[in-house]
Formats: C-alpha cells, sequence, structure tokens
C-alpha cells in the first residue's frame, strides 16, 4: 500500500489545466486536505481550484513543496510565530519577489486555498512594503490613486489627531 | 480588471494592517478612501488602534491606551494581539503574575521608550 506521502493528486485550475503534485504538497491547502478527507478516494477524482489559475497554482504548490516538511499550523502557534513582522524567512522573501500582480494573487489563492502560513508571508511582505513610507509614496508603490478631495484631505488632517489624546 | 491592493478582502487587508503600528496607520488613512474607511471602522479602530492590555507590576490591569502608554504606538496590532491570549504557566495558574505587555522596567523608571524595549509577552520573575 502506498504511503500518504507519495500518493498522487490531480488539481484542476480555474482555467482549466491539470496539474499534478503530492498529496504531501498539496495538503499544505487545508481546502485541498478537507476536500480530500471528504472524497475519501484520493488520487481518482481531479480536484478544481475553482478561483486560482494555473500560473498562480504553479506558484503557490511551489511553495508547499519548499514547506512540505514543515509541521502543521497549530491552532495556538500564531502568538509566537507571527510576532516580528520582519521575520520572513530568507527562501520566503526570494519567493515573494514577484510582480505586484502574482503578489496578491498569491493572496487571494492563499486566502482561498486556506494556506495560512502562505497567507501569513503575503501579508508581511505587503506590510513590509508600507511600512515607513508616506501616502503618496504608498500610492506610488502600489499604483493607487488619491481619490479623496482637497476638502476631505484637510478634513483628514484635523480627524487624524483624533487618537493623538486618548 | 488588475488585482491590486484594493481588491483583497477586507480581511486580507485587515491582517497586513495588523502589521503595522500607528504611525503607520495613521499614514496609511491618507492614501485613499478604501484604507481610510477599514482603518475608521470603529471596529477595526479598537482593534488595532488600542487593543492591549498592560498589567502593571502589582499584578493590577491598567489602563492600556496611548495617553497613559505612548509605547503602544510603536507596537503593531500583532504584537499586542498574542499577549492577550497568553495563558498563565501551568506550575503557576495565578494570573495576577501574569504580564501581558511590558514595559515596566523603562516604565518604572521613567526612562524614554523606545521600539526596541518593548518586552512583549512573558511572565513576571517572581
Amino acid at each position: 500500500m502506498a504511503s500518504t506521502d507519495d500518493q498522487k493528486i490531480i488539481l484542476v485550475s480555474s482555467d482549466g489545466v491539470n496539474i499534478q503534485t503530492d498529496r504531501i504538497i498539496a495538503e499544505r491547502s487545508m481546502l485541498i486536505k478537507n476536500m480530500i478527507e471528504d472524497l475519501g478516494t484520493p488520487g481518482e477524482e481531479p480536484i478544481p481550484i475553482m478561483n486560482v489559475s494555473e500560473a498562480v497554482l504553479r506558484k503557490v504548490l511551489e511553495w508547499c513543496d519548499h514547506h512540505k516538511k514543515d509541521p502543521p499550523p497549530e491552532k495556538d502557534e500564531d502568538a509566537e510565530s507571527r510576532k516580528k513582522t520582519t521575520d520572513i524567512e530568507e527562501w520566503d522573501q526570494k519567493f515573494m519577489q514577484v510582480d505586484q500582480e502574482m503578489l496578491f494573487e498569491i493572496i487571494l489563492a492563499a486566502n482561498y486555498m486556506d494556506i495560512k502560513a502562505l497567507l501569513d508571508v503575503g501579508c508581511k511582505t505587503v506590510a513590509n512594503m508600507i511600512k515607513g513610507k508616506s501616502p503618496e509614496e504608498i500610492r506610488k508603490t502600489f499604483n493607487i490613486q488619491n481619490d479623496f478631495t482637497p476638502e476631505e484631505e484637510e478634513q483628514i488632517r484635523r480627524e487624524n489627531e483624533w487618537a493623538e489624546d486618548r | 480588471m488588475p488585482v491590486t491592493i484594493n481588491s483583497l478582502p477586507n480581511e486580507v487587508f485587515l491582517d497586513i494592517l495588523q502589521h503595522l503600528d500607528y504611525y503607520g496607520l495613521k499614514k496609511c488613512m491618507r492614501v485613499n478612501k478604501a484604507f481610510n474607511v477599514i482603518i475608521k471602522h470603529t471596529a477595526f479602530d479598537r482593534v488595532l488602534f488600542r487593543s492591549a492590555t498592560v498589567i502593571g507590576k502589582n499584578g493590577i490591569i491598567q489602563d492600556s491606551t496611548f495617553y497613559t502608554f505612548p509605547v503602544l504606538r510603536h507596537a503593531s496590532y500583532i504584537e499586542k494581539c498574542p499577549i492577550g491570549s497568553m495563558s498563565p504557566p501551568e506550575d503557576d495558574p495565578n494570573d495576577t503574575t501574569r504580564f501581558v505587555l511590558c514595559h515596566w522596567v523603562y516604565y518604572d523608571s521613567g526612562d524614554e521608550f523606545s521600539p526596541p524595549d518593548l518586552l512583549l509577552g512573558g511572565y513576571w520573575d517572581s
């Protein structure tokens, strides 16, 4: 009998591409893990990953492959492991060096596929892109528009003082 | 439509903001309406700005606002959050020995606070 470790499963991306991978890799995703458990016949039926395109799915699986030996997430692990924003291990940092659209696609996929550790790395990466920047620099970084009117901006500047004296 | 930071669902966006401290959040409020609304929302206001508990050296839970504890401005929510959920050590289930957000050394001596001085989570040496 094949051990769980080298069992193969097939995932189907949102654009209809079949991707074969190891069960142990795919099960970093709680969504997939639960689906496999529900199906009860791993490997036989392709598993559709509705919201994730092939390119993004491959990228996510690359991360899962690298982290397949990580201990499974525990309920209370958040306390220690999520403490420091700057704590992103080197491999993950390199992994996240992608264009912004891919970065956000990975975050969305991690959220949808329920891969908490990957979601966390993604969020930390974005938080680090925000840190130490002025509002204008943040807009430039993320290519987003200032949609406030001058009056609103003035209002915010005043409101912004609200927390000072609490 | 290209995916941008503003296409992320609120809970994910909030996850990101939780890594920022008070100063970072204040700057983000001025970026655009999407940033502003999510940070200004009262529920987030509480979560992101003020949800730290400080237990003094004497075991009394103290008021933990920015006014009484300016040092909190340097801590992100992520840093504040695990502390509140910490359970007491097994060999000493007495809650009063627990400190939640601790900078008592500096607080007691009246020195200036700085971010590296933040000692987050842990227990008193009794």
